[in-house]
């Protein structure tokens, strides 16, 4: 009997110490895991903290820069204070970019940084002067960028006295709508046109340079049945451009509301046994582009996808190819019909346009480009270049193995851009 | 020189390398003839080695998947590529199509078509639109901007629906008419977010500017 209770008692304590071990080992663990999960927040704090340092240290920066920009009369000194700026300014926004998207403040602010950075890149190279207004816009870039800073300041007074956590920030376990105060839309009170450049508001604004009449659904729905599709009408969309859209399983069909154009067509296409070449594919395209009656369409070039070939198409007038007009249209290899269309560039751009006629003859173009470009293809087109229509006189070629693309203006043979030109799996690629 | 050239002739001999990130039906080009090599000395048939990833190639590029116990999805990624001693060296566009397809893929495996082109759009004009980072992986990356990244969904493999729609929204497709935000009305609940006004909906997500 005594024994029986010895034996009991011992199992007792074995149950007891293998508990209190138990207890301390997953106590040992949880206070690890907390550790380990306290070092990694505390990291990622310090990663938001040190890019809102970056951010606030280099808009201070650009501050004192555009101040100097405002007394500053002598043009080299312009062009390299705007330089200074919008390297700091971009970078400003590549620091802002790695904070939590959730605060109102931090999108404005990047906003802010990216104007700023492409509007002194647009002001470097829209043409060969500056521009007439730069004063008065510089001062406005520069009365925002106050403003901004002293926000930024409030933020970070409050992140340095412990008072804030951008971790929280992201969690939004804090209020987001208050934090960087009034960095809010009606800070950036500068007009739209102040800015053109490549990440503009302008650019998404979508304005078109053409006014179209407005037509109605019925119109649309009309256009849609001619192209062959009978997808039926699901609604009006009020994007940036009002498209009416008709959608059904095999595809969407998008007719603008501004002129009833053909604006986008969509369709999955699952890929099948391609039963025709390229070039009939090619052919069929080209028909579909004059069928759109929008005068002589050029293919310029091709991309391959899945059992499919995307021509794209710029018109050409009076021997002038109009590369901001450029629409696309794909082509599936399996069924040989079109499958989808894109013509927002074509809707946007696309204007009558004044004739205008080249300084520049072919062989002075010719004469500029590097010695040793073997010239393939040389023709007369417009392109954008900030924001702006230039004529210029394009130069296809190779040069020590790899293809360019030049482009001289041919209003005074200055060169506006080149690309290079790579070969990919999807076909060529300009860089 | 001749040092140099003997490094590159034992580097050739060692691995082929292709430019590209992946290779998914409808690719072209001498990379496809590389992948199509591969295949066929390790004995699947691709058909004919004419640089075109058409039907057979894919089946090929499955089987070998099949065998080689990676995910049979018939898009040649890193995995296959390298599983097939073929070294990537990606081009800035092609590695930015593939994570624009992974964050497809993360955010909208389900939805449709038009759904997943949309979504791919957003992720594009975000990049155009001042108020966002200025790249493709800037975008997706931001911090708070896409649940998937936060919970590791980003680097799920995508499929070959969710890599043409990639394609598509970078020659320019873009359902929406320049949104920048969409989120599923089922399940957000950010106030800010939910007080904008809606242009589209497609599928399960509502997509707003």
């Amino acid at each position: 009997m005594r024994m029986k209770q010895t034996v009991k008692k011992s199992g007792m304590i074995v149950w007891i110490v293998f508990l209190t071990l138990l207890v301390c080992v997953m106590s040992a663990a949880a206070i690890s895991q907390a550790a380990r999960a306290n070092a990694t927040e505390t990291q990622w704090e310090n990663t938001l903290r040190a890019s809102l340092q970056e951010a606030v240290d280099t808009l201070r920066n650009v501050e004192n820069d555009l101040s100097k920009l405002l007394i500053t009369t002598d043009e080299a000194a312009t062009r390299q204070e705007l330089s200074a700026v919008a390297l700091k300014s971009a970078a400003c926004a590549q620091a802002l970019s790695r904070l939590p998207i959730v605060a109102t403040g931090v999108q404005n602010t990047l906003k802010f940084a990216n104007q700023l950075s492409s509007y002194c890149v647009t002001a470097l190279h829209s043409s060969v002067d500056l521009p007439e207004d730069l004063d008065e816009r510089l001062a406005a870039f520069f009365t925002t960028c106050q403003s901004v800073n002293e926000e930024l300041a409030l933020v970070e007074a409050q992140m340095l006295a412990g008072e804030l956590a951008l971790t929280d920030v992201q969690k939004q376990t804090v209020p987001t709508e208050g934090l960087f105060g009034s960095i809010a839309d009606d800070l950036l009170e500068y007009p739209a046109v102040i800015f053109d450049g490549p990440f503009s508001d302008g650019q998404a604004e979508t304005t078109p340079k053409q006014t179209r009449e407005d037509v109605s659904r019925e119109q649309a729905e009309e256009t849609v049945r001619s192209l062959g599709y009978s997808c039926p009408y699901t609604g009006l969309q009020e994007g940036a451009i009002p498209v009416y859209v008709f959608s059904d399983e095999n595809a969407t069909v998008q007719i603008t509301r501004a002129g009833g154009l053909l604006y986008q067509i969509l369709a999955a296409n699952v890929p099948g046994e391609e039963t025709i070449d390229e070039e009939t594919a090619a052919r069929t395209a080209q028909a579909f582009a004059d069928a759109l009656d929008r005068g002589t369409m050029r293919n310029v070039w091709r991309e391959y996808g899945a059992g499919t070939v995307t021509f794209n198409f710029a018109p050409e007038e009076n021997g002038v190819l109009y590369y901001p007009d450029l629409l696309k249209i794909k082509i599936s290899l399996e069924s040989g019909k079109v499958v989808s269309f894109e013509g927002r560039n074509y809707w946007v751009n696309h204007h009558e346009r004044a004739p205008e006629t080249p300084a520049l003859t072919a062989d002075e173009a010719r004469a500029r480009l590097k010695d040793g470009f073997a010239v393939e293809t040389e023709r007369l087109c417009v392109i954008s270049s900030y924001q702006k229509e230039v004529l210029c006189r394009e130069f296809f070629g190779t040069y020590r193995g790899m293809e360019y693309a030049v482009y001289f203006a041919a209003s005074d043979g200055r060169e506006v851009t080149s690309f290079r030109i790579l070969s990919t799996e999807t076909g060529k690629m300009v860089l | 020189m001749k040092r140099i050239f003997c490094v590159f002739l034992i580097l050739a001999t060692l691995c082929m390398t292709v430019s590209a990130a992946s290779l998914s039906r409808g690719s072209r080009g001498d990379d496809v003839k590389a992948l199509q090599t591969a295949l066929k000395q390790r004995g699947f048939d691709p058909g004919a080695v004419d640089g075109i990833f058409g039907a057979r190639t894919r089946e090929a590029v499955i089987a070998f998947q099949k065998a080689n116990n990676l995910t049979p999805d018939g898009v040649a990624g890193p995995k296959t590529l390298a599983a097939l001693g073929l070294q990537t060296q990606s081009t800035g566009a092609s590695s930015d199509v593939y994570l624009l397809a992974r964050a497809v893929y993360a955010e909208a495996r389900g939805e449709e078509y038009l759904g997943k082109v949309a979504v791919a759009a957003i992720v594009l004009n975000r990049v155009n639109d001042p108020g966002f980072p200025n790249s493709v992986s800037g975008v997706i990356y931001q911090p708070g901007a896409f649940d998937s990244v936060s919970d590791g969904q980003i680097n799920l493999s995508p499929d070959e629906e969710c890599i043409r729609a990639a394609r598509d929204a970078f020659a320019g497709w873009d359902p929406t008419g320049g949104c920048l935000y969409y989120y599923n009305p089922k399940t957000a609940t950010n106030k800010w977010m939910l007080s904008k006004p809606v242009l589209l909906t497609v599928g399960e997500h509502v997509f707003c500017r």
